[in-house]
């Protein structure tokens, strides 16, 4: 890692991402455009936006959750909603930073949903038995990788947006000060903090 | 494992995990997504800029810029502002310069004798602004005598009095000897302040000690001695003030005199016991006592403005040159007295201003007399009027001027006032420095080259001097032009009793008349042109017109024979100066036949020494409403000036100057800008 600092390594987490954002950049214009044509009604400028973004946003939630289906299911709610609130689209962030923050709070909601699957009694266990590894069973065996999943999504909100989308939401320190309304110094605090109760998390092992 | 480097740990397995786990999605998902699409897409309703990626703040954000710029600019406009209407340290407002400008006007107007009794103490003086201190350098730079005309009226070097009292110090400069009584109540707007003043050791050398006066056996190079005497001569001590008879030869008071509110009670100053009373004066003055009433004229008020602004435009405007006074009664005084020019910084100032920087001087900066100085003096052009205006010479010019009403055509309304007035011009071309002076900068630059030969030097150079005596026949008021009219009409107050007033101006006249000075007409000094200008009423029925033929025996000191007889060649003043090398006074008539019926037909170093006063006031000298100035009559008078003296680089100066402020003050008032 040599002396890299966490934002470096934050910009540079993934390749995609890192290629996505110097993409994004670089297609502001572009962008502009294409908002230009969603807002006149043109359908082929949507499927031109969702083919830019929807790779992002898949690889946020896969990072969050862990999961290719969930993610991909959870990509699918998030343009869902995506195409239903464009009309108040305010336009003061890039159409991805709009879109990753739609995906977050889609993962969130599905954190916070009701587990719609009743467990059957105990009779019935034996018969159908599903292959996949419970939820406990998960946790157990959890690896790192979900331990430290587990980690950020126990952080405080501020703090578990802050690391999600500098490490795995492909977002800048400017771009999240602009969308969370506060200055880069700020976010580069909350940033330091997440990273210390990240720290204190994984060395406390899997709860 | 420090903090640093487990929070580095932590940020690397986060880096790591986005690397791993980000992944391609499911080839599917592109088409279940792209199914998802509406048919109906409803983009954006707002307005998205293409700058709007992430670039500029947040809404709420660009509210607080937006409101902290409004605060930034709306503060830098209240200093700049700010520093318009107030000077910078040691440059007073005229308003608040009271001591130092005060006798300024008194030494451009013969009034003013009078009124220095209870017009200027030095003791009540403090120090002179940082422009008079300049020009009093520059002053002393060039062998003059003093900065402005109230050194003129200092008495000779080394002549002291010490038995002259202080006289009150009147708190403002525009204040000047007034036609209402003492005992008149002040206008509201008005606040009478007249504050007695000790004489302090040292500070001797006022002007009343030193005012050129006359004993009180009428010494007088003009034998002007009644004229001498209503001025300065008061009643005798012991002799009851009331007890002084009115001068004898004096011509009554002209009709219609008692209706002018800004005449000069000087004969009341003086001690004329039948002096007419203005009829409009609440209460007439008491005859047992000689009476000065001093009343402060303040720079009107925005207020004002506004009810000036509907006044019908023949009225003269609140606070310009024409509503504010200073008219001299002939019959009471008909000598004045000016000093030479001395300096220019006002005027280098303004045009440094102007030119360069860009911007409108302060009006506290702005001095007629430099104006004048700068511009009016010494041009030559075709001889006009009666005066060579060779060096050493006086340069007397006459304009006719004829007031708004009958200007007629090619007339030019200076001043809008109902009466009909006249603009006189004198000049007084100094005589040529010698080598000597010239070559340690003693001297001022001399307007043309001199045939006179060149004078000593002398450490002590004789003090300038020279006197515009007014033919009380012909001329029925007079006030300077060319100067600030910083005296005002003071009225007694509470605080300053009409009896202190009697009392201060009976002192004064007592020391004036055991102090005589020299000769009213002394040598003129070394350095630039002496140019006063004045607005003379004449008598009624006096019309050079239709005046007679010339009669050669038209003598100033002679009363008319009959209004409207006056021959073409009566005098309507006389310049008396003195020559050079001690030669003895001498004396230029200016004739009814030198006055001009219409502007054109002016003397060209007449004309340009009327547009630098009408310059200064437009750039408001002395509180003139810069509302009211024609800057475009202004510029077509100079445009017109310039073409007919294309050689003369101070016309051609004038118009740059006239077009550059004009330009900014129609910026200025373009932005609603309203003097405080």
């Amino acid at each position: 890692m040599g002396k890299m600092g966490v934002i470096e390594m934050a910009a540079g987490s993934s390749l995609l991402g890192g290629e996505s954002r110097r993409l994004a950049k670089g297609s502001e214009a572009q962008e502009a455009e294409l908002l230009a044509a969603l807002a006149a009604g043109d359908r082929a400028a949507a499927e031109r936006l969702l083919e830019r973004t929807y790779r992002g946003v898949f690889a946020l939630l896969r990072r969050l959750c862990g999961d290719s289906d969930l993610a991909a299911d959870l990509t699918q709610e998030t343009y869902r909603k995506a195409w239903t609130a464009l009309p108040g689209f305010n336009g003061q962030s890039l159409v991805s930073t709009w879109l990753a923050r739609i995906a977050y709070n889609s993962y969130l909601n599905h954190l916070r949903r009701p587990h719609r699957l009743v467990p059957l009694e105990g009779k019935h266990e034996a018969l159908v038995r599903d292959p996949a590894p419970t939820v406990d069973e998960t946790i157990a065996k959890a690896s790192d990788a979900d331990r430290l999943r587990r980690a950020v999504v126990a952080l405080p909100e501020e703090l578990r947006h802050t690391v999600t989308a500098l490490f795995w939401g492909e977002r800048s320190v400017r771009e999240l000060a602009l969308e969370e309304g506060i200055t880069g110094p700020a976010v580069r605090k909350r940033l330091k903090r997440a990273l210390q109760a990240l720290g204190r998390a994984l060395e406390e092992g899997p709860r | 494992m420090s903090s640093r480097s487990k929070e580095r740990e932590v940020a690397a397995r986060l880096a790591r995990h986005a690397r791993e786990e980000g992944g391609e999605p499911p080839p599917e998902l592109l088409a279940r997504l792209e199914g998802d699409i509406p048919e109906t897409i409803s983009g954006p309703l707002r307005r998205l800029e293409p700058a709007h990626a992430g670039a500029g703040p947040a809404a709420s954000r660009r509210w607080l810029l937006a409101a902290s710029l409004a605060v930034m600019v709306g503060a830098g406009v209240l200093a700049h502002r700010l520093f318009e209407t107030v000077p910078p340290p040691g440059m007073k407002q005229p308003d608040q310069a009271a001591p130092p400008a005060a006798p300024s006007a008194a030494a451009w107007s013969g009034s003013e004798k009078g009124a220095v009794p209870a017009g200027a103490g030095p003791a009540a003086q403090p120090q002179p602004p940082r422009l008079e201190r300049q020009q009093a350098a520059a002053a002393a730079a060039t062998g003059s005598s003093g900065v402005d005309g109230r050194h003129f009226l200092e008495g000779p070097p080394g002549g002291s009095n010490p038995g002259v009292p202080a006289a009150a110090a009147p708190s403002s400069p525009r204040e000047e000897v007034a036609s209402q009584p003492v005992a008149a109540p002040a206008p509201v707007k008005q606040k009478a302040q007249v504050a007695a003043a000790e004489p302090k050791p040292g500070r001797e050398r006022t002007r009343q000690q030193s005012a050129p006066a006359a004993p009180a056996g009428g010494v007088n190079v003009g034998g002007n001695e009644a004229g001498r005497q209503s001025l300065y001569a008061g009643p005798p001590v012991g002799q009851p003030a009331g007890a002084v008879p009115a001068a004898g030869g004096q011509p009554a008071a002209p009709p219609g005199a008692g209706e002018r509110k800004d005449a000069v009670a000087v004969e009341q100053a003086a001690g004329f016991a039948e002096a007419p009373a203005p009829p409009a004066a609440p209460a007439p003055p008491p005859a047992s006592a000689p009476k000065i009433a001093l009343q402060e004229t303040r720079r009107p008020q925005a207020k004002a403005l506004g009810a000036a602004a509907a006044r019908p435009p023949s009225a003269p405007p609140p606070g310009s040159f024409a509503s504010r006074g200073g008219f001299v009664e002939t019959a009471a005084l008909r000598t004045s007295v000016f000093g030479p020019g001395a300096g220019t910084p006002s005027y280098d100032m303004t045009r440094h201003f102007v030119l360069d920087l860009g911007k409108l001087p302060s009006p506290g900066l702005v001095r007629v007399e430099d104006f004048v100085n700068a511009l009016g003096g010494g041009v030559s052009d075709t001889p006009a009027g009666n005066g060579p205006g060779a060096p050493g010479t006086a340069s007397v010019r006459a304009l006719g001027y004829l007031s708004a009403g009958s200007a007629g055509e090619g007339g030019h309304a200076a001043f809008p006032s109902p009466r009909r007035t006249y603009l006189l011009r004198f000049e007084l071309r100094p005589p040529a420095a010698p080598a000597a002076a010239r070559n340690t900068g003693n001297a001022a630059a001399s307007g043309s080259a001199s045939p006179v030969p060149p004078t000593p030097m002398s450490l002590a150079p004789p003090a300038p001097r020279a006197e515009v005596e007014f033919n009380p026949a012909v001329v029925a008021r007079y006030r300077v032009v060319s100067a600030d009219l910083r005296l005002g009409p003071v009225t007694a107050t509470a605080e300053r009793p009409a009896e202190q007033l009697s009392a201060a101006a009976d002192e004064f006249a007592r020391s004036a008349s055991v102090n005589p000075v020299a000769p009213a007409a002394a040598a003129a000094p070394y350095g630039g042109a002496m140019v006063a200008l004045y607005e003379v009423e004449l008598q009624p029925g006096v019309d050079p017109g239709q005046a007679s033929q010339p009669r050669p025996s038209g003598r100033p000191g002679r009363p008319a024979a009959a209004a409207g007889s006056a021959s073409l060649a009566a005098p309507v003043a006389t310049l008396r100066y003195a020559g050079s090398g001690g030669q003895s006074p001498r004396g230029q008539d200016l004739r009814l036949s030198d006055l001009r019926q219409s502007w054109q037909a002016a003397p060209a170093e007449l004309r340009l020494s009327y547009l630098a006063v009408e310059l200064a006031e437009a750039l408001g000298v002395q509180g003139a409403r810069q509302e009211h100035a024609d800057w475009q009559g202004l510029l077509r008078r100079a445009r017109a000036l310039a073409a007919d003296l294309p050689d003369e680089r101070r016309a051609r100066e004038l118009v740059r100057l006239v077009e550059r402020a004009a330009a900014l003050a129609k910026l200025r008032d373009g932005a609603g800008r309203q003097e405080p």
